[in-house]
């Protein structure tokens, strides 16, 4: 049987500290509990509770975001909009982690029993089907940054579905970095839509499509040579 | 907006060792709601919006719903304890055709409070394990009707 403990303490943990203080580091881990306990409600067949991690992640994910981009984005102004930005959000994420909502999902899953290893091991094949397809679907289109944020999500929910099963995930865990470093650059370039004065750093926003795109194919890349791994787990 | 209010399916029995929030529905209990939900289904039922309590039992019941959920589920924390007016204003602002799976006797009365504005006859209300009562209207008190109130064996039966 799999327990849904360790992560489901180090969530608590995470969104007691974060409700505090909200550091970037326990904003980060609480949305890797999060997720790793959606992919353990997957390894149990559940799909309730799994809405409820997402919407926590989303209200996490907002502030992460900007996280992300204070650690690489170097523009002054920028920056202090940024930083102006999280302090709205991290009072959101406050609210989120201090509502019922959170409280509810939180006795939810310590109240869930255990999920049977068996099943898991059925329902693992099930996610490796889901990231091979997504792997299709970004072949057929390897410019499609769309195709591309759904093969991450499929291969890390898998992932995380063979560390529960107490598998190795090394290679893995080599094409989430390769493919996480796209994700950022992502991320930036979101954030830097939505800041007022864009056109100023129109310079910058062209750097970082040229390395969004060159750090996609390189995720390509790293993909083509995980996929026969995951073809063995249909 | 439509209501449904469904009280959990048959679980496993209260035990010293094992506490009320966590007993789990029994293989029976899995096996009738998931036949009642496809009862709901061939009504034409379909709900964008599943509130459920945090308990076990009302969790999984929950999930068996999701095959006839076009949205997204939530946990709600007030249907795990006597109804009050910020849960049927959160129930009000849930959805269009909405299903809010709790226990008993607070299902009571909240269906109580729903139809006839108090509590008052809730306990001559009868909510079977896996019941669903089908309400109409404004989630406020005295703001709704009872279109059916659909027992576990007519359900199964459709």
């Amino acid at each position: 049987m799999i327990e849904s403990t360790p992560w489901l303490t180090d969530l608590e943990t995470r969104v007691a500290r974060v409700h505090e203080r909200a550091e970037p580091e326990d904003v980060h881990q609480l949305r890797v509990a999060s997720r790793r306990l959606a992919a353990w409600l997957r390894l149990g067949g559940l799909h309730v509770l799994r809405d409820d991690l997402r919407w926590l992640r989303r209200v996490a994910g907002a502030v992460r975001d900007i996280d992300v981009v204070l650690e690489v984005e170097g523009d002054p102004t920028w920056s202090r909009w940024l930083r102006s930005e999280r302090r709205v959000r991290h009072q959101t994420l406050h609210e989120a982690l201090a509502s019922e909502r959170t409280a509810g999902l939180l006795l939810a899953l310590r109240s869930l029993p255990p999920v049977a290893r068996d099943k898991a091991t059925e329902r693992l094949s099930v996610l490796a089907g889901k990231a091979l397809a997504a792997g299709d679907a970004l072949e057929g289109a390897p410019d499609d940054p769309e195709r591309f944020h759904a093969l991450r999500r499929k291969v890390r929910v898998l992932r995380y579905g063979l560390e529960w099963l107490g598998e190795k995930t090394g290679a893995f865990r080599e094409f989430q970095e390769v493919s996480g470093l796209a994700a950022d650059r992502a991320m930036s370039l979101r954030l830097l839509a939505a800041y007022p004065q864009v056109d100023e750093l129109a310079a910058r926003k062209s750097e970082l499509e040229a390395e969004f795109a060159q750090q996609r194919h390189a995720g390509l890349a790293a993909w083509t040579g995980l996929r026969d791994r995951v073809r063995e787990m249909r | 907006m439509e209501l449904f209010l469904v009280r959990h399916a048959i679980a496993v029995p209260s035990a010293d060792e094992l506490p009320d929030a966590e007993r789990p529905l029994t293989d029976q209990g899995r096996k009738r709601f998931a036949r009642e939900v496809r009862g709901l289904d061939r009504l034409g039922i379909r709900l964008d919006r599943v509130l459920h309590s945090p308990w076990t039992r009302a969790v999984q019941t929950a999930d068996l719903l999701h095959a006839i959920l076009e949205g997204e589920s939530a946990v709600e924390a007030g249907l795990a304890r006597e109804p009050d007016g910020e849960l049927v204003a959160r129930l009000g602002a849930a959805g269009a055709r909405v299903a809010a799976v709790g226990h008993e006797p607070w299902m009571s009365e909240l269906l109580a409070v729903l139809v006839t504005g108090n509590k008052t006859h809730a306990g001559r209300l009868s909510f079977k394990k896996g019941q669903v009562a089908w309400l109409t209207g404004d989630a406020k008190p005295r703001g709704m009707e009872m279109i059916a109130s659909l027992p576990p064996r007519v359900l199964r039966r459709l």
